[in-house]
């Protein structure tokens, strides 16, 4: 590392820190929160709490060093036993543990953090522990900031004219050695005071044949003037009391005119800068990383060119040129898939923001709700994770303020009293899925299309499924809220949230039971910059389909096909009947085609385990590509997720299945159909 | 001569700041992650002076120092507890336990290089 300030990296690495220790203080008080605790939690959640506050001290973040302080010490009631965790105490540590991290923030950005929230938790705090407290002594929860200033209880300097000469008398014990004193520490100790004259008394030493060496004989006389106090120089002695004997008094007292205060010079040019030692752990800023996810991207995209025209030079498949073509390929992929390690972060640290969101959620509309964590420990990109944030946050808030009832009426339902909120995450077939689900009303559906026909987004008599209307949430300005709240219900609800979704590559949907709940499933691409495809061929137009989707290809023959309407086939696979769809007339390429005999199918299976035949012209092979976003201002095609550039330079869409079934085509034939065979 | 510090703090930051301080004084800084830690460091080295934390999982601070003073091989390294505990109680608990100085955190850089080459003799 070769940063010229050491103390910025310093401060750096604390910050992250920081961000450790938080976590492991949600964890922690978690754990206490859903009673999964042990002995060692509490002394874990107060240990991070502590080491923010050593951190913190070391940087002079005042504000944070008081609350945590505070926070501390009313941790350390319960570590102590003197109080018990009730709810209310929790409630209040969730509080001020959000609170910290906010002033973690404010510390890392240089903001200045309102003092008037501190203030109210740190009251709350005293309130909920003096009320849990067994030992009713509310002095106990008085907490005053202990005072953190560089101590001087090993060398202190206190500039004053007022010279004191004190006789010293110092017979160390047989302790005195044994806890790594020595005599010379002690008297060089004093001597950093003032002036000293040292003597020895040796009279005692036995002759070296009666010596007995654990025993001490030896005893030092000393006059120290100094311009410190008797109890400053008895703590420049305070870790030799009761290791021996030691006689302080006042001799004389003079006083200095005239001298000026000296001021030491102090020693911080020691503190330039060498070089630091290795370390496990490096931090890299973020760009570099992203230049090596480009660069390894461009270098996929020359590996293709490569083998494109080594393959049409008419190179052997067996010659060397290929093998070492087909080890290039590997370690491309090695080098692709390590890059992507970097970036990738487990989706914890943004469902811990969540639980804060659903703390603070519930507590303004004054429902009790209980956040539950599934997956935590899944990777996903870490731009996926950052850009998550608000369309996660967004539909916390809903589910918190629409989808959760009061209480009341939950438990007219014979549900709990307390609603639940399950965040889940995994990684399924090449995506990653997140879903948020709550166990609250549900949709309503009828009140969903009224609102919709009011608002001129549907026409009056048209028939829709229930999974339709669900899906007509996303429509933009729509919002069922009889009262705009202060949570959510700003008009501006689900489309911001579907179209953030969008731009990530995912897809979000909607399923809903009435009175059993409401789950929303996003489904999102592991990674933003490469993607096994395979290249076909429509209507003369070149296309990539994600790998992943891929199952199997069919060539098609009447045998396997059904027609249910005209213009609309069924195909049959094993036991099954999965739609065919005509790509080239899906994306608008040409007409649909009258007979589809003979020609190829690719069978897919989307992430929701739905199968659907995609009618192709011609299958080339499979290829990394490296992902190229369609730019904002060309407006993105329905069924197109984005562009590649393939071996020979010429430009692919890349297509989106779902995108594709859901959005281009209009067919009044069951989407998703899953018929049984009628043998 | 390089003076040997063995620093024991479960808190990154703490670690980073004590080497930075020592370091450039010329001062060969081990560090460990908390007292069980601790005591796996220094069967392989042996340092001129030792500063721990109080407050670290696993083993504390007191719970280290007994280890060191119970091991013969270093039981006259001195042995300065940093933290941010200024308690008199605390104080004497370590002291009882056998710790050499008390520096309280935050610390001068300065003044924690002077502590350690007074109580390395």
């Amino acid at each position: 590392m070769t940063s010229a300030d050491p103390m910025a990296e310093i401060r750096a690495s604390f910050f992250v820190e920081c961000e450790e220790l938080l976590e492991a203080l949600q964890d922690g008080l978690q754990a206490l929160d859903d009673g999964r605790h042990d002995e060692e939690t509490i002394h874990v959640v107060f240990r991070a709490v502590h080491s923010i506050k050593g951190g913190a001290g070391a940087f002079g973040f005042e504000a944070l060093v008081q609350f945590a302080h505070q926070f501390e010490t009313a941790l350390d009631s319960i570590r102590a036993g003197k109080a018990r965790t009730t709810p209310g105490l929790l409630d209040v540590f969730f509080r001020a543990s959000d609170h910290l991290s906010d002033l973690v923030r404010a510390c890392r950005n240089d903001l200045d953090h309102p003092k008037s929230e501190a203030e109210a938790i740190l009251r709350e705090l005293n309130v909920q522990v003096s009320q849990a407290s067994q030992e009713k002594d509310a002095n106990d929860n008085e907490c005053e900031p202990v005072e953190i200033e560089s101590s001087d209880a090993v060398i202190g300097e206190d500039p004053s004219k007022h010279y004191v000469e004190y006789n010293i008398f110092f017979e160390p014990e047989p302790g005195f050695f044994e806890t790594g004193h020595e005599v010379s520490d002690v008297i060089n100790r004093l001597a950093t005071l003032g002036e000293i004259k040292v003597q020895c008394d040796s009279s005692r030493l036995p002759a070296l044949d009666q010596l007995i060496p654990d025993k001490t004989y030896l005893s030092w006389s000393l006059v120290l003037t100094t311009d410190v106090d008797e109890a400053g120089v008895a703590s420049h002695l305070e870790f030799a009391h009761g290791l021996c004997r030691m006689k302080i008094s006042v001799r004389s007292q003079c006083q200095e005119t005239g001298s000026g205060t000296t001021i030491r010079p102090r020693t911080d040019d020691q503190r330039t800068a060498s070089p630091t030692p290795s370390k496990s752990v490096v931090r890299v800023d973020i760009d570099r990383v992203e230049r090596l996810a480009n660069l390894v991207g461009e270098l996929v995209i020359n590996q293709s060119m490569l083998a494109q025209s080594l393959q049409t030079a008419g190179v052997s498949p067996h010659s060397d040129a290929m093998y070492g073509l087909e080890e290039f390929q590997r370690l491309t992929r090695d080098i692709q898939d390590s890059v992507m390690m970097i970036r990738a972060q487990p989706v914890k640290s943004l469902f811990q923001r969540m639980a804060r969101i659903v703390r603070e959620a519930s507590a303004s509309v004054s429902k009790d709700v209980r956040l539950v964590t599934v997956g935590e420990a899944t990777e996903v990109d870490k731009t996926v994770i950052e850009q998550l944030v608000e369309p996660l946050t967004h539909m916390i808030r809903n589910a918190v303020d629409h989808g959760l009832e009061p209480s009341d009426v939950r438990l007219a339902h014979n549900k709990p009293a307390r609603g639940e909120i399950r965040l889940s995450a995994a990684h399924r077939s090449g995506r990653v899925l997140i879903q948020i689900s709550d166990d609250g009303q549900g949709i309503d559906r009828d009140k969903v299309l009224r609102t919709a026909v009011e608002k001129g987004l549907v026409a009056e008599d048209v028939a829709m499924t229930d999974a339709e209307i669900d899906t007509l949430l996303f429509l933009p300005g729509f919002s069922t809220a009889p009262d705009v709240s202060d949570l959510s219900g700003r008009g501006v609800g689900m489309d911001v949230v579907r179209t953030a979704i969008h731009r990530l590559g995912g897809r979000v949907t909607i399923g809903s039971t009435p009175n059993a709940g409401t789950t929303f499933s996003i489904s999102l691409p592991l990674t933003l910059a490469v993607l096994d495809g395979m290249v076909i061929d429509v209507a003369g137009e070149t296309l990539v389909l994600p790998l992943n989707t891929v199952s199997e290809t069919l060539t098609l023959s009447d045998s396997l096909l059904e027609q249910i309407q005209p213009g609309h086939f069924v195909v049959r696979v094993r036991d099954g009947f999965v739609p065919l769809f005509d790509l080239g007339a899906a994306l608008g390429y040409r007409p649909p085609c009258d007979t589809v005999n003979d020609r190829i199918a690719m069978l897919l299976m989307l992430e929701d385990e739905s199968q659907v035949a995609l009618l192709v012209d011609e299958v080339h092979d499979q290829r990394q590509v490296v992902i190229k976003g369609l730019d904002d201002s060309c407006c993105r095609p329905p069924g197109i997720a984005a562009a590649t550039i393939l071996g020979d330079g010429q430009v692919a869409l890349i297509l989106d299945p779902a995108d594709i079934v859901t959005n281009t085509i209009k067919s009044p034939a069951p989407k998703r159909a899953r018929l049984e065979p009628q043998t | 001569m390089n003076l040997e510090i063995l620093a024991v703090d479960d808190s990154r930051t703490m670690r980073d700041m004590i080497r930075f301080a020592l370091e450039p004084a010329g001062f060969i800084v081990h560090t460990a992650e908390d007292g069980v830690h601790g005591t796996e460091v220094l069967e392989a080295i042996d340092p001129d002076v030792i500063i721990t934390d109080i407050n670290m999982p696993r083993m504390d601070g007191f719970g280290f120092i007994d280890a060191v003073r119970d091991c013969g091989q270093h039981k006259t390294t001195p042995i300065l507890v940093l933290t941010t505990e200024a308690a008199p109680e605390m104080k004497m608990r370590a002291r009882n336990a056998g710790a050499t100085g008390w520096i309280v955190k935050p610390f001068d850089p300065a003044k924690l290089v002077k502590a350690l080459q007074m109580v390395a003799g």
